[in-house]
C-alpha cells in the first residue's frame, strides 16, 4: 500500500506569519485528500522560534486528522533554529526528498 | 502628538541611553548586613548551646527550629538584597543615536480577561489603544477566557470606533497613497512589456550560439557582417573581424580544447555609435588572464601558437575575461571608433544610429543587473515585485484593525491551563504576530508612555554596523500600582517593598521576576524557551502534542505561571530588566475573601514550582539566581514557624514555662543587640517606603500564617489546585469565618494575659519580669494579628 503524500516547497522567511500560511496550504492540501505532507525546507533561507512554533501547531493539526507530516531539506541556519529549539525531538526530519523517499514511500 | 511628547521628556537628562547604579544607601546597608548576620549567628549559637529549657524540651525545640529558620531566611532574603540596582533610562523616541520611528518593532498587547466586567476592560483597552506609539506597529487582543458576548461586542465597539479616529484615517490614508503609487507604477510597467519585447526580439540576432568546431568560422563571420551597420569604418570593421576570429580560435585551442565539440559558444555582439562590444562565452575551466599576461609578455617570433592573444590585444581597446555566475567564461572584447557621418546620407545612417543608442541603453539596464538574462526578465521580475508590494499593501490595509478579540474553545475533560494557556493560545493562534508582547491583567491601565519607556531595554546600538540590534533581554517588567487602595490600605496591597529593594535586588543578580501583568516580553524568548520545554515534555509523552498551543510559551506547570515563565527564560540563558517606574495602575481586591484568595495561589503555586521545576536543580541557572527563587519558595514555609511563635507566649501565661533558660540579663545581651541590627538593616533596606506601609506588610507576613500552612499542606498532600482569577469587584460581606484561628490565636493571647496577670496579682508567680517580657511579647503579637481580624468587616466608606 502507498500513502498519498503531498510535497510543499516553501521559500523565502519563514516566520510567524509566513508559517502560520504555510499551514493553512498543508491543511488544504490534507482536505484535498493527502495522507501525509512532506515540507521541503531547501528553500528557506531564514527562519525563527514563531516559525517553528506554527509547524508544531500545524504538525498538531495534522495528527488531529490522523495524518503525517515530514520535514525535509534543512538549510544550516534552519537546523541551527530546529537544534536550540530541541524540534529535532518532535519532527521526523530527513535530509531530503530522496532520503525521505528511501525511508517513508518505500516502507509503506 | 506635542502634548504626549511633553509628557514624554525625560525628566533626567542622560548622557547614555541606559544608565544602572547602585540603589542610594547601599553601602551602608552592606555594612549592617554583615553586622546582623554576625550578631544573629552569634545569638543563635548562644541559643543553641546555653539557654534551651532541657525541661520543656517539647517547647524548647519547636522555638528553637522556628528561630534557625528565621535566620536563616533572613540570610536569604539579606543576601537577595545585596546589589539592589536602579536603572535609567531615554524613551525610545529619545534613544541617541535615534531609532527611526519606521523601524519600531510590533507590539501585541495582550488583555487578559476571565470573568471582569466590561467596563473594566474597556478602560484598559482604551488606555492601551491610547500607547504613544505608530499606530501600524500596535496591536491590543482582548484575550476572552471567559468567552463572554459583552467582551466580544465591546472589542468590535472599540475596534470600530479606533478605525474612524484621526490617527488610523490618517495611516489608512498614508497605506493608500502609497498603495496608489504602486499600482500606477505597475500599469506603466506593464504597459512598457510589449515594447521591450519587440526590442529584444529586433536586438535577438546580435547573438549567436554555435558548436566547438572550427568549420563553423565562416558562418560566425557571416553572422557578424551582417550586423554590421553603416558608419563603422572599414578599417574597424577589419580589426572587429579579426579579434572575432581570434577570440573564437582562442575558446577551441584553449577553453574548450578537452571538451566535446558540442559544447556550445555563445557569441554576443553590440554595436553602439562609438565603441562595438564584443562577447564570448566559452564553458572551460576558469583562467587568469590578467595574470597570464603579466607574466607572458613576449612572444617568440617563430613560435607555432600562443600569438593570438596579443593580436587581441593589439587589435582592439579593452579585453577583459572573468567567470560569470553561471559557470561560463567570458570574453568581453572593446573596440572603439569615430563614427563615419558624412559619406553617408541621414537616412541611411539614421536608423543605424538609433539602434545603437538603443543598443547602449539595452546593454547599461543588462550591466546593471548581471543576474538577469534579459530585459523581458528583469521586467517581469519587477512585475512580480511590485504585485507582492501592491499585495502587501492590501493586506495592511485590510489588517488596520487594531483591537481584536480572541477566545479559545475550552472542551471539557481537557486540562486549560489556566492564564497560560489563555495567552499560550493568543501566541500561537496564528492572528498575533508582535515582536514583542505586553501583558496586562484586564484591569491594569497602561499610562500613554509604557512603550517608550520600557521597549530601550531590548536594544543595543551596534557601532559595526551603525543601526540597534535586539539583545539578550527576555522581558521588562515594571512594578504593579494600584488606584483604588484605600486610606490606611486595610489589605496590605501596597507592595513598594517588593516593587521596590526586592525586585532591585533581584534585578542586580539578573533574576527580576515576571509577575504576569505590566510586562513587556521578546515573543522570541518566549516562543524559543516554551518549544525547548514542550520537546521535552513531547520526548516523554507524545499525546501532550493536543495540548502544545496551551503549554508551548509561557509555564503551565504551576498556577503562578508567571514566576516559573521568568525562570525557564532565565535558565536559557535569556536577561531580565525590572524598570522601577510605575507605567499602569489597577485595582487591587478590596475585600478580605478576594485578598486571602490571590495571596493563596502565590503561596500554593511558588510551592508547584518547587517540587515541579526546582530552581536548586535546574541546569543552566546562576548560583545567585537559584539563591533568588529559591528564597522566594523557602520564605512560604514560614507559616509552621510563626504558629510556634505565636504559640510560645500563651503557653507561658497558662502554664509558666518558657522554652529559654531564662529571660535574663544573658538573653538581654544576645538578643537586643541582634534584634536592633536587624530593625536598622531593614530600615536602610527599605530607605523611603513610608513606616506605616511597612508596619503593614509584616502585620500580613505573619497574620497570614494558616494560609502558608494551607498552601504547604494542599500541595505537598497532592490536593487538587485550583487557578482563581482574582475578583476585580467587590465581594461585599463580613469574613470572620475566614480568620478563625488568627481569631483563636488573638483570644487565647489576650486571655492569657489577663490570666497571668491574675497569677501575678495572686502571687503565684516570683518573677514579674518574665511576665512582663512575654506580655510584651504578645501585645507586639496581638498589634500583628489586628490587622487581618479588622479587615475581615472592613467596608469602604463610601459604598462604591
Amino acid at each position: 500500500m502507498t500513502i498519498a503524500v503531498k510535497t510543499l516547497e516553501p521559500v523565502g522567511m519563514l516566520d510567524g506569519a509566513a508559517a502560520h500560511d504555510l499551514k493553512n496550504q498543508v491543511l488544504d492540501v490534507m482536505r484535498q485528500g493527502a495522507d501525509g505532507v512532506l515540507l521541503n525546507l531547501a528553500g528557506i533561507t531564514y527562519m525563527n522560534s514563531s516559525g517553528i512554533g506554527a509547524l508544531v501547531s500545524t504538525f498538531k493539526a495534522v495528527r488531529e486528522n490522523d495524518k503525517q507530516l515530514y520535514i525535509c531539506g534543512l538549510t544550516d541556519q534552519v537546523r541551527m533554529i530546529f537544534e536550540l529549539t530541541k524540534m529535532d525531538r518532535v519532527f521526523n526530519l530527513y535530509a531530503d526528498v530522496a532520503d525521505f523517499q528511501s525511508k517513508v514511500a518505500t516502507a509503506n | 502628538m506635542s502634548g504626549a511628547a511633553a509628557v514624554l521628556a525625560d525628566q533626567v537628562p542622560l548622557k547614555r541611553n541606559r544608565r544602572m547604579r547602585l540603589r542610594d544607601r547601599t553601602l551602608l546597608f552592606r555594612y549592617l548586613v554583615v553586622v546582623n548576620l554576625i550578631l544573629g549567628g552569634w545569638y543563635l549559637y548562644w541559643r543553641v548551646t546555653q539557654s534551651i529549657n532541657g525541661a520543656v524540651l517539647w517547647l524548647a525545640i519547636p522555638l528553637l527550629a522556628a528561630e534557625i529558620y528565621m535566620y536563616f531566611g533572613g540570610v536569604l532574603f539579606l543576601v537577595g538584597l545585596w546589589r539592589p540596582i536602579e536603572r535609567q533610562v531615554r524613551s525610545l523616541g529619545q534613544l541617541m543615536p535615534p531609532l527611526p520611528r519606521d523601524q519600531y518593532p510590533t507590539v501585541d498587547v495582550f488583555i487578559t480577561c476571565y470573568n471582569e466586567p466590561a467596563d473594566i476592560v474597556e478602560q484598559t483597552a482604551l488606555a492601551a489603544l491610547a500607547l504613544d506609539y505608530p499606530v501600524t506597529q500596535l496591536r491590543v487582543y482582548i484575550l476572552d477566557d471567559g468567552n463572554s458576548p459583552e467582551l466580544r461586542q465591546l472589542s468590535e465597539r472599540l475596534c470600530l470606533t479606533d478605525l474612524q479616529s484621526p490617527p488610523l484615517q490618517a495611516a489608512t490614508a498614508a497605506l493608500d497613497a502609497q498603495r496608489n503609487a504602486l499600482v500606477a507604477r505597475l500599469h506603466q510597467v506593464q504597459a512598457l512589456q510589449q515594447d521591450i519585447a519587440e526590442v529584444e526580439a529586433a536586438l535577438s540576432h546580435h547573438r549567436l550560439q554555435v558548436p566547438s568546431r572550427p568549420e563553423v568560422l565562416p558562418e560566425v563571420m557571416a553572422w557578424f557582417d551582417q550586423v554590421r551597420p553603416v558608419g563603422v569604418p572599414d578599417s574597424v570593421w577589419l580589426g572587429c573581424q579579426t579579434a572575432l576570429g581570434e577570440g573564437f580560435d582562442n575558446v577551441l585551442c584553449h577553453a574548450h580544447r578537452h571538451l566535446p565539440a558540442e559544447t556550445p559558444i555563445d557569441l554576443e555582439v553590440a554595436i553602439l555609435n562609438h565603441v562595438v562590444l564584443l562577447r564570448l562565452w566559452d564553458r572551460g575551466s576558469p583562467f587568469d588572464l590578467e595574470g597570464h599576461l603579466l607574466t607572458h609578455t613576449a612572444v617568440d617570433d617563430w613560435a607555432e601558437r600562443g600569438r593570438g592573444l596579443n593580436i587581441l590585444r593589439q587589435t582592439v581597446d579593452d579585453l577583459a575575461y572573468f567567470r560569470g555566475a553561471d559557470d561560463r567564461n567570458c570574453l568581453v572584447l572593446i573596440k572603439r571608433y569615430a563614427p563615419q557621418r558624412q559619406e553617408t546620407p541621414a537616412h541611411e545612417s539614421d536608423p543605424y544610429q538609433l539602434l545603437g543608442q538603443l543598443h547602449s541603453l539595452h546593454q547599461l539596464l543588462l550591466l546593471n543587473q548581471p543576474e538577469q538574462p534579459s530585459v523581458t526578465a528583469m521586467l517581469k521580475a519587477q512585475v512580480q515585485s511590485l504585485q507582492a508590494d501592491i499585495d502587501r499593501k492590501h493586506h495592511q490595509l485590510a489588517d488596520m484593525a487594531r483591537c481584536r478579540y480572541i477566545a479559545r474553545v475550552k472542551p471539557q475533560g481537557r486540562p486549560h491551563h489556566a492564564k497560560a494557556g489563555n495567552i499560550n493560545h493568543a501566541l500561537f493562534s496564528g492572528e498575533t504576530h508582535g515582536d514583542f508582547v505586553l501583558t496586562l491583567d484586564a484591569d491594569h491601565i497602561p499610562k500613554p508612555q509604557f512603550l517608550q519607556r520600557v521597549l530601550p531595554y531590548f536594544f543595543e546600538f551596534n557601532l559595526d554596523r551603525g543601526q540597534y540590534d535586539g539583545n539578550r533581554v527576555a522581558f521588562v517588567q515594571t512594578p504593579q500600582a494600584f488606584y483604588n487602595l484605600p486610606p490606611g490600605d486595610p489589605f496590605g496591597h501596597d507592595a513598594h517593598l517588593f516593587y521596590g529593594p526586592i525586585q532591585q535586588g533581584k534585578d542586580g543578580m539578573n533574576s527580576a521576576f515576571y509577575t504576569g501583568t505590566n510586562a513587556i516580553l521578546r515573543r522570541e524568548a518566549l516562543v524559543n524557551m516554551g518549544l525547548q520545554h514542550f520537546a521535552t515534555d513531547f520526548a516523554k509523552d507524545d499525546q501532550r502534542l493536543a495540548e502544545f498551543d496551551l503549554i508551548g510559551g509561557l509555564s503551565s506547570i504551576s498556577i503562578t505561571e508567571d514566576m516559573n515563565t521568568a525562570m525557564r527564560l532565565h535558565s536559557v540563558g535569556w536577561r531580565s530588566v525590572y524598570h522601577s517606574e510605575v507605567l499602569a495602575e489597577g485595582l487591587a481586591p478590596d475585600d478580605l475573601s478576594s485578598t486571602l484568595k490571590q495571596k493563596l495561589r502565590w503561596a500554593q503555586g511558588t510551592i508547584q514550582v518547587m517540587l515541579r521545576d526546582n530552581p536548586l536543580l535546574k541546569p543552566g541557572l546562576s548560583f545567585w539566581q537559584r539563591l533568588q527563587y529559591f528564597q522566594t519558595m523557602y520564605s512560604y514555609f514560614v507559616g509552621f514557624f510563626i504558629a510556634v511563635f505565636l504559640a510560645s507566649p500563651i503557653i507561658f501565661f497558662f502554664t509558666g514555662l518558657i522554652p529559654v533558660d531564662s529571660f535574663g540579663p544573658q538573653f538581654a545581651l544576645h538578643f537586643v543587640p541582634a534584634y536592633v541590627v536587624n530593625r536598622l538593616t531593614f530600615v536602610a533596606a527599605s530607605w523611603g517606603i513610608p513606616l506605616r506601609e511597612l508596619w503593614r506588610n509584616e502585620q500580613y507576613a505573619i497574620a497570614l500564617f494558616p494560609l502558608y500552612i494551607q498552601a504547604v499542606w494542599s500541595v505537598f498532600t497532592g490536593q487538587p489546585i485550583k487557578f482563581q482569577v482574582t475578583p476585580k469587584q467587590r465581594q461585599a460581606g463580613v469574613y470572620l469565618g475566614l480568620v478563625r484561628v488568627q481569631l483563636v490565636f488573638f483570644g487565647l493571647t489576650l486571655a492569657g494575659m489577663l490570666w497571668g496577670l491574675v497569677q501575678l496579682g495572686l502571687g503565684h508567680w516570683s518573677d514579674p519580669w518574665v511576665y512582663l517580657i512575654n506580655s510584651l511579647w504578645a501585645l507586639y503579637h496581638l498589634a500583628l494579628l489586628w490587622v487581618i481580624i479588622r479587615a475581615a468587616w472592613w467596608q469602604p466608606k463610601t459604598p462604591i
